[in-house]
């Protein structure tokens, strides 16, 4: 999970075009730093928060020609150097029979990377009973975080969302 | 040049314009009826809002299941227990209360392991490749599809270890460095099957559960009780929904998909390559590949018909599992029958060209052909038969658009697929078996009990696993169906030129904001159209 | 992100331009393909006969009649692959390709001449290609063999190819044909009814070209070694004309994108979605053809392995090596970036690779046969391919210069165009 800021307000739509409208009007304000929260993913809301592309295709890509590298060498020192032994006459090196193998260890590590660096991304981890924000914003909610460093910033965000005519607006201050 | 109006049917309902009011030139047809843009029928009825998704899927988590699912869980528990027996039987007898001997190594253990893999593939198929193909039909099968790959693919892995004899040996697959100083052969087709199962069973196994997380939040966040709220807390990962999240969330799925695809491929074909590096007659043929692949899908489309016909019954997620889904899933049944049609006809051709007198010879034997034995002829064509008759004709009623739209009709015809396929592979591993290249070896197959009773133990795993999660996860991917529900133009494997649509009248676009809200694509026309 | 080098539309004309939707597409009208090229063309066309003509007084005829035929396979995988590839979109219901549609429906109207092709390689160059007594395949050691099977004699024989042939022939001429004039009937009644009419076709094409396709890429091409059988090798052609097709038609959308008017509609996205089934059918040809490599090499029978054994050695195994390497690797490694896959300097280089591998693809089917060594691509290949390139774009331009080349009828055009099938 993204954080919640020390303190910031919080405006509640029930509409994800208002969501993705109010979050336009917040980084044109000069608001930095906006997050929002949806039930689903919205397309084109990333580049108005001016979030960065995800790291992770990178991360699986690695995984993916890590993979095939072990899984060639596996059996290449397996078959060639630890252990040569004839086999229906194939030879010892004998790379067709490998491709399968290489192929499903890149595929593997590649998958296993991907899964794990979302839960480094997205900071998941157990939690039974996490403090969220709002039940709702899981069902049929969406929410737009400001944070508010001071408390001139405050109010000029709690205007802003007055203005783009939110349908709940919280302080929270931790 | 003439400048062309396209005529309105109803796109503006569902184009990004309806948004606007009014700041497109639109046909002033927006607003009215539940069309998708194409003039279909839209995947769910825009009536339904987000919170009568969310609740109609989790209804049956929330209540005490009613008897008729006590009654079906009891019976799958029942086939399950009978099949462990006779697994343990199995085990203090050995192998020798099965139907296999020589020169019928590969009976119905093998068979069922080969239908099972196949089974699953459709999974797959609906939640990587058509998300690949931007298809958002799939968001209102695929999590079910998915639970059915990996109960499936755990079906079938208990074949070949059962198979082994020794199944307490079964570890000696994995290459670790041992006290016995042996190495596995990596040449081996068989090993190439122990890899891609596993890797198999492991990636559906996390792409499910990434595809689950959202899901999970929300059962968390809607659960009453205290014990339900903290389980699945537990397995939401603390996933609140913040953007940021879900733009990693995305590209992690997005990664999945195009991983899982080549990966489903690969693990049929070398379900295939067991036996095409073979050379028995009828096994050692190259398009095995692709050939088994398609039979897999149709299979799979098969079992996913014979589950959700009645599921979406039950659980009454009609309106969320529409007919419009069961017709596409029906379509797919109908094209890959045709794809598996052509492999069995060039099969057929190719026995002929080739001028092989086994190959020839086995080919006749499947579908004509008798055996000399001491109980006299004997032929296994008629499993010939119903194979052609399951896997080729009886889809061909698909092209009947009643036909498809029909809930019985789809129902005993996907029943017939699934016997269909069990029989394509029955046919290619113990007919090649009993007739292979001397004439002396040729002999009969005959399955005892003890293999009908592991079958039947098999159906008894799967179904209970699948009734057990009809009531434990959400039956449909919440995130998923919501992100289609109103808003065709969110979902979807490319995001790169995605069209953003926001500005309303409240908030006129102008130049910067623009600039932030277009896609790279829509910058770029924005500027050349400036320079020129 | 990063930006295609794609000239983009003009936008000032639309303000609804700049939130990413159009409402109304222009009709470019006929487009030239070649405009002031098409003298070039004509004498590609003419001095690629010349070439390969020459081939006979300088080389011998088996030689000529290998390189007729390399370039034969090729173009005809490409007009059949256009058909293929509309009928495809059609069944599939996809919107995303009704901008290009057009100019891949277009690639159909070579298939009849083709047919020109096909008989005279039929007529005259039987006796050396196929003729199983021909003196140049005793010359390699492959005298002797015969067909013992009459029927599968008479299948391969000449006559019983011609009369397959022109069967085949009329099926995919009628049915490309079927398609385009509804098509272009819509031009002018814009009815959704012909789209309808059109998936039917469609499914009917797409049908009869299974079967057809395998068993003329038998006669054509495995018949050359006609006791060598594979029951993957229609698969393998129709993976081959595929990824080509794809190729072919993401270069002349770039060619026909010079207009202003055809680029306003064909847009970055859809060069985008192009790269992506490149990418896609690159796999699946590298899949196809490990896989038939690997299962033949492996069982090692005589009867199938010899040809893959003629096919690897003396030289020809360099030749193999580059297929995965022109028809995998470098369109699956380069189109891989998203920023890449939009941009039109990597499309062309792309494409022209994965054609170059393609060529060889054949070239490695057919030349392996007669020579144990291979045989250096030099003038009748040149002349060959240039000849039937200069006719293959002869015969687009006059297509693609008779009528529009945006299908302006197709009710779902303005979708494609739009992107809100996405």
């Amino acid at each position: 999970m993204a954080r919640l800021p020390k303190s910031c307000v919080i405006g509640f739509f029930n509409d994800p075009d208002q969501l993705v409208h109010a979050a336009g009007e917040a980084t044109n304000e000069g608001f930095r730093n906006c997050d929002a929260y949806s039930p689903y993913p919205i397309h084109g809301i990333e580049e108005v928060l001016r979030i960065r592309r995800s790291w992770i295709p990178s991360a699986a890509l690695t995984g993916l020609l890590i993979g095939a590298c072990l899984g060639f060498a596996l059996q290449y020192w397996t078959h060639v150097i630890d252990w040569p032994i004839n086999v229906g006459g194939k030879p010892l090196n004998a790379w067709p029979a490998y491709v399968v193998i290489v192929f499903e260890c890149g595929v593997l590590c590649s998958a296993l990377t991907n899964f794990l660096s979302m839960f480094v991304a997205c900071r998941l981890v157990p939690h039974p009973f996490p403090d969220v924000i709002d039940e709702d914003l899981t069902n049929d909610r969406f929410a737009l975080v400001i944070p508010a460093r001071s408390d001139e910033d405050e109010s000029a965000a709690t205007q802003l969302l007055k203005r783009l005519k939110a349908d709940e607006i919280r302080k929270v201050e931790q | 040049m003439s400048l062309i109006e396209q005529e309105s049917r109803n796109t503006e309902v569902l184009d990004p314009g309806i948004h606007d009011h009014g700041v497109h030139d639109d046909d002033g047809h927006h607003g009215h009826g539940g069309m998708t843009p194409d003039g279909s029928e839209p995947l769910v009825d825009p009536k339904y809002s987000m919170r009568d998704i969310t609740d109609d899927v989790l209804a049956p988590m929330f209540k005490f299941p009613p008897l008729g699912w006590h009654l079906a869980f009891g019976a799958a528990q029942l086939c399950f227990a009978l099949g462990l027996v006779i697994v343990a039987i199995q085990m203090y007898r050995g192998l020798g209360i099965l139907g296999i001997n020589n020169p019928v190594g590969w009976g119905v253990y093998i068979t069922d392991f080969v239908f099972w893999v196949g089974i699953g593939h459709a999974g797959t198929l609906i939640s990587a490749i058509l998300f690949l193909f931007r298809q958002k039909w799939r968001t209102g099968i695929n999590r079910a599809a998915e639970a059915m790959t990996i109960f499936a693919v755990q079906c079938a892995g208990i074949f070949p270890l059962l198979h082994v004899g020794r199944t307490w040996k079964a570890y000696w697959l994995i290459p670790y460095p041992n006290d016995r100083l042996l190495w596995v052969n990596f040449r081996s087709p068989l090993l190439w099957d122990v890899f891609a199962v596993t890797t198999y069973a492991t990636v559906s196994v996390i792409f499910w559960y990434t595809g689950l997380i959202p899901d999970f939040a929300t059962v968390r966040d809607k659960a009453k009780n205290k014990i339900q709220k903290g389980v699945y807390g537990v397995l939401a990962m603390n996933w609140r929904g913040s953007i940021r999240d879900w733009a990693h969330y995305e590209r992690v799925y997005a990664q999945f998909a195009w991983l899982a695809t080549p990966l489903v491929l690969s693990v049929h074909s070398v379900v295939s390559f067991d036996f095409a590096v073979s050379m028995i007659p009828g096994w050692h043929t190259t398009i095995f590949p692709p050939y088994f692949v398609a039979g897999a899908i149709f299979s799979g489309f098969g079992m996913v018909i014979t589950l959700l016909v009645p599921m979406r019954k039950f659980l009454r997620l009609e309106h969320i599992i529409t007919m419009n889904h069961l017709e596409l899933c029906n379509k797919v049944i109908l094209l890959t029958s045709m794809i598996v049609g052509y492999a069995y006809l060039s099969e057929f051709f190719v026995a002929w060209y080739s001028e092989a007198p086994y190959e020839k010879a086995q080919f006749i034997y499947r579908a004509i052909g008798m055996l000399d034995s001491p109980q006299g002829g004997v032929a296994h064509a008629w499993a010939f038969w119903t194979m052609m008759t399951c896997n080729v004709f009886i889809p061909q009623l698909y092209w009947s658009k009643r036909l498809r739209r029909n809930l019985k009709v789809m129902f005993i015809i996907s029943i017939f697929v699934n016997i269909g396929m069990w029989f394509e592979r029955f046919n290619i591993f113990v007919l090649s078996l009993e007739h292979d290249f001397l004439p002396a070896n040729w002999s009969y197959y005959q399955p005892t009990l003890f293999d009908w009773g592991v079958t039947l133990g098999s159906f008894g795993l799967f179904f209970t696993l699948f009734f057990g999660f009809t009531r434990v996860m959400p039956t449909v991917a919440i995130a998923e169906i919501k992100s289609i529900l109103h808003r065709p133009n969110a979902g979807g494997a490319n995001r790169r030129f995605e069209v953003v649509s926001w500005p309303t009248e409240s908030a006129p676009v102008h130049p910067g904001q623009a600039a932030v809200a277009g896609t790279a694509a829509e910058k770029e026309d924005a500027e050349d159209g400036k320079t020129s | 992100m990063k930006r295609g080098s794609l000239p983009g539309p003009g936008a000032t004309n639309h303000p609804t331009m700049a939130h990413g939707h159009l409402t109304t597409v222009h009709d470019p009208g006929p487009v030239s393909l070649l405009a002031g090229l098409k003298p070039v063309a004509l004498a590609m066309a003419g001095g690629g006969l010349l070439l390969w003509l020459a081939g006979f007084a300088v080389n011998d005829a088996l030689r000529v009649w290998q390189s007729l035929l390399v370039a034969y396979a090729f173009f005809l995988m490409l007009g059949l692959g256009g058909v293929v590839f509309t009928a495809i979109q059609y069944c599939a219901s996809a919107r995303w390709s009704i901008a290009v549609r057009r100019i891949a429906e277009g690639m159909g109207a070579y298939i009849p001449v083709s047919f020109v092709f096909f008989v005279i390689i039929v007529l005259f160059g039987w006796g050396t290609l196929y003729d199983l007594e021909s003196p140049w395949r005793a010359a390699n050691g492959k005298g002797g063999v015969h067909i013992y099977d009459g029927l599968k004699a008479a299948y391969l024989s000449r006559w019983g190819v011609l009369i397959k042939g022109v069967v085949f022939y009329a099926i995919w001429h009628v049915l490309s044909q079927k398609l385009r004039q509804t098509s272009i009937a819509q031009d002018r009644t814009k009815e959704a009814a012909g789209h309808k009419r059109n998936v039917k076709t469609s499914i009917i094409f797409l049908l009869l070209f299974g079967y057809t396709f395998s068993l003329h890429c038998v006669d054509m091409l495995k018949a050359l070694e006609p006791k060598w059988f594979s029951t993957m090798f229609g698969v393998y052609c129709f993976s081959g004309l595929f990824l080509s097709t794809l190729c072919t038609l993401s270069l002349l959308t770039i060619a026909l994108r010079r207009n202003r008017v055809v680029a306003e509609a064909i847009q970055p996205r859809h060069m985008y979605d192009l790269g992506t089934w490149i990418m896609a059918f690159s796999c699946f040809m590298c899949y196809i053809g490990f896989s038939q490599y690997m299962l033949i090499w492996y069982a090692n029978l005589p009867e199938e392995a010899f040809y893959m054994i003629e096919r690897t050695e003396g030289g020809w195994e360099y030749v193999f090596a580059l297929l995965p390497l022109l028809k995998w690797v470098i369109p699956f490694a380069v189109l891989m970036p998203q920023g890449f896959r939009a941009n039109v300097r990597v499309h062309v280089f792309v494409c022209v690779a994965v054609l170059l591998g393609q060529w060889l693809d054949l070239y490695w089917m057919v030349y392996p046969v007669f020579s144990p060594a291979p045989v250096l691509p030099g003038l009748p290949e040149l002349g060959a391919f240039l000849a039937l390139l200069g006719v293959f774009g002869f015969v687009l331009d006059r297509v693609y210069s008779s009528h529009s080349v945006l299908p302006v009828g197709d009710p779902y055009l303005k979708m494609s165009v739009s992107g809100s099938y996405l």
